[in-house]
């Protein structure tokens, strides 16, 4: 479970400073999925870093499972992203000079696991795209590209899988294939599923929502949604 | 993540900024390889020293008498008592130093520890003349027997281990001269003349016990065609006894010659010298090796010092080269801690690509020295061995290489920390947004 307790985003200092959160809460059960909304610059993937541990917030709390995230010390912080974490970036953050296995299992290696291959062989099937494992990344087509961060978010099997603006460059075909992979992931394995979108319809599919604006939650709806 | 993880990774980014790797570590083995020729040519120098020091004897010392006026400047006035001061060398040291009477120079052989002990017979030969042959040749130098043994000096014959009044040594350069082989000389007899105190030719006979090889390198005191003749010390008794009985000098030794039971006695010998008058000055074979490894020892270090710099600036080149690579992989850091590695992992990932560089440049600049080494060692083998080098130039140990590499992976570990704690200060989301 995700607790979210008043947490505000301030950037900057003084006159010059900016509030990218204000007071933002809301409870989702585990295993649930939910779909932030919002206009650009409202907020959402400043909400999203600070639910996957990658940026603190300013003020409020944040706890997972009950136990409160950002009073961590930095090795569980560090534990967190890494184990219970999966995050796919707005853009894809690969690292182009190297094949997608390496990609991949960057997660994996920071962990320590020795044989890495089987799990990446096995995520790159889930997403249909083992015919790839030894392309360099930037030979590959944004879809593909997408979908290996994908493949990079889930290797490690986390139990909460951020997914920001997964689909924001792809055409419908290919945006509708990532998100049927997603939401396999959360009914297969619960994962719990977190994704920013713009995309109304693809906002339709999630069973909770939350709509940001200024950094405020002005809507929401949802059973395993509370605010 | 893994050590084996760590240092893959580390390789695999020194791979991807192939060129600048390559540049880095090449200033990195410059230094590395003056450091270690640096180190080999000292070694072999000291090596050299050692073995022709070694077949000397070390358990002599030489006593002199320093003059009195210590201070004195200029030409010294002259003196028309015997036992006047005179500048002269001893063991190739300038000192002025006074005579010394036999009387004084027995008193040494009282001293405990003393085996024996012998003034500077200052004799002079006219020629040296073979039994039957009507040649004669110039004796440039008459040499006291040595105590060490020097049989493996020797081309024919046997060294005398108990030196007779009757025998004489050889240099190599009279059998040359007298085309005879110098098996055939052994047992032959040779007439040494010299003058007697009044200026008349007188002559001493002596049988051939042996010839000793052409003294190489530090030993060789002028070209091969130097006359030398070795006799026992009884026989320089003798001979300076015909040549100065008489002269104004006579029994006034400019140095005397102490050999001792044992080099062990050298100190306890030198304060009972000392203890009978402070003004004798005492100089051994060990003094001089000592002042030589010395001498070498600051060359090494003054050497060492350039390499030293060299490597210093090559530490810039490490810290730029490291700071460059953070800059340009200011997203892969961030992504590498979004993804869960901790700031001392990242540290550690840069340190080690440091630490690697550093070990890349001291391994070229070994292996390239130790195929200089080699070059040198084989190419001028005989003319090394001739100008007294022994048959190395170049003696590179592998103390020198492990001294080398691992004060390359310090420096290059130490050139790394700044730009390492740099990558680990980042933070993850900012370095992701940037573009
Ligand atoms: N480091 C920063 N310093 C100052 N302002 C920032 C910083 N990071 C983000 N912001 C601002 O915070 C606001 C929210 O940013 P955020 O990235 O969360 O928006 P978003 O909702 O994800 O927008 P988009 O849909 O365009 O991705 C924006 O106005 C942005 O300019
Ligand atoms: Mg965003």
């Amino acid at each position: 479970m995700i607790k979210v307790d008043k947490i505000s985003k301030i950037y900057g200092q003084g006159p010059a400073s900016f509030k990218a959160l204000d007071k933002v809460s809301f409870k989702l059960e585990k295993g649930a999925n939910l779909a932030i909304l919002g206009k650009s610059g409202s907020g959402k993937s400043t909400l999203m870093h600070a639910l996957a541990g990658l940026d603190r917030p300013t003020s409020g709390s944040i706890a997972i499972n009950g136990k409160d995230l950002w009073s961590r010390q930095q090795k569980e912080i560090d534990a967190y992203r890494n184990q219970m974490a999966g995050f796919v970036f707005q853009d894809f953050y690969l690292q182009n000079e190297e094949t997608v296995l390496e990609n991949i299992m960057v997660p994996l290696e920071i962990r320590g696991v020795a044989d890495r291959k089987p799990k990446a062989y096995a995520a790159l099937e889930r997403l249909e795209i083992k015919d790839k494992a030894r392309n360099l990344t930037r030979h590959l087509s944004g879809g593909e590209k997408q979908r290996v961060c994908v493949a990079r978010a889930i290797i490690g099997q986390p139990e909460i899988l951020f997914a920001d603006e997964p689909t924001g460059n792809l055409d419908s075909k290919t945006s509708e294939k990532v998100e049927e992979i997603l939401f396999k992931l959360n009914k297969e394995l619960g994962t719990t599923l977190v994704v920013v979108t713009h995309n109304e319809d693809l906002a339709r599919r999630f069973a909770n929502s939350i709509i940001l604006k200024d950094g405020r939650i002005i809507a929401h709806e949802g059973k395993e949604l509370a605010a | 993540m893994r050590n084996i993880d760590l240092l893959r990774r580390g390789l695999r980014n020194l791979r991807r900024n192939k060129s600048r790797t390559i540049l880095t570590v090449l200033a990195l083995s410059i230094g590395a390889f003056t450091l270690v020729l640096t180190f080999g040519l000292s070694n072999a120098l000291k090596a050299s020293v050692n073995d022709q020091l070694s077949l000397a004897t070390n358990n002599e010392l030489s006593v002199g008498l320093n003059a009195e006026n210590k201070n004195q400047t200029g030409v010294p006035e002259y003196n028309t008592n015997a036992a006047a001061a005179q500048s002269t060398q001893i063991h190739g040291e300038r000192a002025t130093i006074q005579f010394m009477t036999k009387e004084q120079i027995d008193a040494f052989a009282k001293i405990s520890g003393v085996k024996q002990v012998w003034p500077s017979y200052n004799i002079s030969a006219e020629y040296l003349q073979l039994d039957g042959n009507d040649k004669k040749y110039i004796i440039d130098y008459v040499s006291e027997q040595s105590y060490s043994d020097q049989t493996s000096k020797m081309l024919a014959g046997a060294y005398p281990l108990n030196w007779s009044t009757n025998d004489i040594v050889l240099y190599q350069s009279y059998a040359d001269t007298l085309g005879i082989a110098p098996s055939d000389l052994i047992g032959k007899t040779v007439i040494i003349g010299f003058l007697d105190v009044k200026g008349k030719i007188a002559e001493q006979k002596f049988t051939i016990s042996g010839i000793l090889k052409k003294p190489t390198g530090f030993e060789s005191a002028g070209p091969a065609t130097t006359g030398v003749v070795m006799i026992s010390i009884d026989s320089m008794a003798k001979i300076y006894d015909l040549q100065f009985n008489g002269a104004r000098d006579f029994n006034q030794f400019s140095y005397a010659t102490v050999l001792l039971d044992s080099p062990d006695n050298e100190t306890s010998v030198r304060d009972a010298i000392a203890a009978l008058n402070k003004n004798y000055s005492v100089s051994s074979l060990s003094d001089i090796v000592s002042r030589i490894k010395t001498v070498l020892n600051t060359v090494t270090y003054a050497l060492a010092g350039f390499s030293g710099i060299v490597l210093l600036a090559a530490a810039f080149g490490i810290i730029n080269t490291q700071l460059m690579s953070v800059f340009e992989r200011t997203k892969e850091i961030g992504l590498l801690k979004a993804l869960g590695m901790p700031n001392k992992k990242i540290r550690n990932l840069f340190s080690v690509e440091a630490v690697l560089i550093g070990l890349f440049g001291a391994s070229v600049g070994i292996i390239f020295a130790f195929g200089v080494e080699i070059f040198v060692n084989t190419v001028f083998r005989q003319r090394l061995i001739n100008i007294g080098f022994g048959s190395h130039a170049i003696l590179i140990s592998p103390t020198n290489v492990l001294l080398v590499a691992a004060g390359l992976g310090l420096l290059s570990f130490i050139a790394g920390v700044f730009p390492a704690r740099k990558a680990q200060r980042l933070d993850p989301i900012q370095a992701l947004r940037e573009e």
